[in-house]
């Protein structure tokens, strides 16, 4: 890590702004999950990573947030390797996720939830509340800042879970599944939500989504993931037209 | 009737001091998984540091702290139990962090013998009498009811203390910060919350409690020895399990609850068999967790779908 101050002139420069791996393997007892996968996430941007179950999704999103250390590759925040920082660190620097399984402060308000991450973020106790509300705002939450979120709907939590991962002010958000489970008019007031989050709050965002209508519908670029290797990468309108994605998505016999 | 409000008030008070040792524990517990077994020789310490050390047996020990003005007298002893806490959080309980909670119950005992050994080495093993702010035990009559006001201080200082912690947790940042870590301590951790810092934070105010429960028993007891603290804080132990691990309101509930068994036992037993008062009040407390094994007042946890 003594090296990165040295490295980082010279590759930001070189490399822009973005998240990125490039070239990663992530083996678990010789068994890849995922294999030389190079992925960039530029601010203000949607991109969709989809894949059918067990493609390497959510290997690939612990490697991007530092929670899985990658056997092989690297991976780069503006341009600075962060490879070896620990999950805390790398939300420092600007990338933070959602989680499938929600993991919210169940006994804390709506607005403690999303206070506490600004807070944590280094900002007093006045300015973590006025951005935890906007924040809420945004997500649709505005008018629940009092309720404990353990008991909030579900769908309000997956809500909650994305407000708070905004309230430090990332560069990159990683959302990991935020459809599941909602119903198609939940879904369109979601899809409304995270098509604004680039405009608002001028972040890259990496959309894990199982649901093609809303990862077709907003995102920018498409990565596929199949077996752990990337097997095809475009806009949507390319993507729906490949050969090896149809294959992989609908099986051989759908595309003959 | 009369007898039965001079009841109360002495359940409300031994409830009160019960209460003040269970939320010591249990906010460590809260955050850390941590059962605190040395929080006894917290309470211990902070009695001992009254009298004067290296001293021959009195009857009454001469005060050492203790003779100062009560306003000198309570931040120094609380400043001197906070430096402990914290002392024994960066030396033991530290280094041991991801420990599982087996391996932490040994520390703190190992912690809390060698206090325990070390008040031995300085004081003596004899009992020693202090007579800490005499004026507090007297009694005032009032409708017929002689009330000590040592009682009325402790019921007071309860309050005011159990006011100004739920204050502090609810709106303060450190507040926030230190519940966030109580729920989920490592999702706390990933969104940037300073472990050192919540931890740090939450010991000292135990170490307060600690001080606190001392310096309000001592007037009502008026001896001490090693062991003086562990009783304190093994009802204290038995108040967070009584109230639901993890839920300080419910810390505090049970500690008024043993306060009130322990005082109607006390007052209603026959008199032939007061004298295994605790073994009828603790086979409540196994009764209770027979018919309630999560607690009088369990944590609710979130329901998870999918």
């Amino acid at each position: 890590m003594r090296m990165d101050a040295k490295i980082e002139g010279a590759a930001a420069a070189a490399a822009g702004e973005a998240l990125s791996v490039a070239g990663v393997t992530v083996r678990f007892d010789g068994l890849a999950a995922i294999s030389g996968v190079t992925l960039r996430l530029a601010p203000g941007e949607i991109v969709g990573l989809i894949g059918p179950n067990g493609a390497g999704k959510t290997t690939l999103v612990n490697v991007l947030t530092g929670f899985q250390k990658p056997t092989e590759g690297g991976l780069e925040i503006d341009g600075r390797s962060a490879l070896g920082w620990s999950p805390a660190k790398v939300r420092r620097a600007g990338v933070a996720r959602s989680f499938q399984a929600g993991r919210l402060f169940g006994k804390l308000s709506v607005l403690e939830n999303a206070q506490v991450a600004a807070i944590a973020a280094g900002l007093s106790l006045r300015d973590a509340r006025a951005r935890a509300a906007e924040v809420l705002d945004r997500t649709g939450l505005g008018g629940q800042l009092g309720q404990i979120a353990g008991s909030l709907p579900y769908t309000d939590q997956r809500r909650l879970d994305i407000a708070r991962a905004l309230a430090s002010r990332p560069k990159y958000v990683l959302l990991d599944e935020p459809a599941a489970g909602m119903s198609d008019s939940e879904c369109e007031d979601l899809m409304r939500i995270i098509r604004g989050l680039p405009g608002s709050f001028g972040c890259g965002v990496l959309l894990i989504e199982h649901n093609m209508h809303v990862v077709m519908s907003l995102s920018d670029r498409l990565h596929v993931l199949d077996g752990g290797r990337t097997i095809v990468t475009g806009t949507p309108a390319e993507v729906q037209a490949d050969r090896a994605f149809l294959t992989a998505y609908l099986g051989a016999e759908g595309v003959e | 009737m009369t007898q039965f409000l001079q009841t109360c008030l002495d359940a409300a008070s031994l409830g009160s001091i019960f209460a003040l040792s269970a939320l010591g524990i249990g906010l460590l517990f809260g955050i850390l998984r941590l059962a605190n077994v040395a929080h006894g020789e917290f309470i211990s310490t902070a009695a001992y540091s009254l009298i004067v050390p290296f001293t021959s047996v009195a009857a009454a020990s001469e005060l050492f702290i203790g003779k100062w003005h009560w306003a000198a007298v309570i931040p120094t002893v609380c400043a001197i139990v906070v430096v402990l806490a914290l002392a024994t959080e960066r030396f033991v309980f530290r280094p041991l962090r991801s420990a599982s909670a087996p391996v932490l119950m040994m520390a703190s005992f190992t912690v809390s013998y060698i206090l325990q050994n070390t008040v031995l080495m300085v004081y003596g093993s004899q009992a020693r009498g202090v007579n800490l702010w005499y004026g507090l035990t007297q009694q005032i009559q009032w409708q017929g009811l002689r009330i000590p006001l040592i009682q009325i201080v402790t019921i007071a200082v309860t309050a005011v203390l159990m006011v100004s912690l739920s204050l502090f947790l609810k709106y303060s940042r450190f507040g926030i910060e230190v519940r966030a870590a109580a729920e989920d301590f490592r999702m706390a951790r990933y969104l940037g919350v300073k472990a050192n810092r919540v931890i740090g934070i939450a010991f000292a105010i135990s170490g307060v409690l600690a001080a606190a429960v001392a310096l309000l028993y001592l007037p009502q007891s008026g001896t001490i020895n090693y062991a003086w603290g562990s009783p304190l804080a093994l009802y204290g132990f038995v108040a967070v399990v009584v109230g639901g691990m993890g839920s300080l309101p419910g810390a505090v509930l049970g500690g008024f609850s043993i306060g009130i068994a322990i005082t109607m036992l006390q007052v209603y037993l026959p008199p032939e068999l007061k004298p295994f008062r605790d073994a009828f009040a603790f086979g409540l407390v196994i009764v209770i967790l027979v018919v309630r094994p999560n607690g009088l007042f369990p944590v609710k946890h979130v329901m998870k779908r999918v």
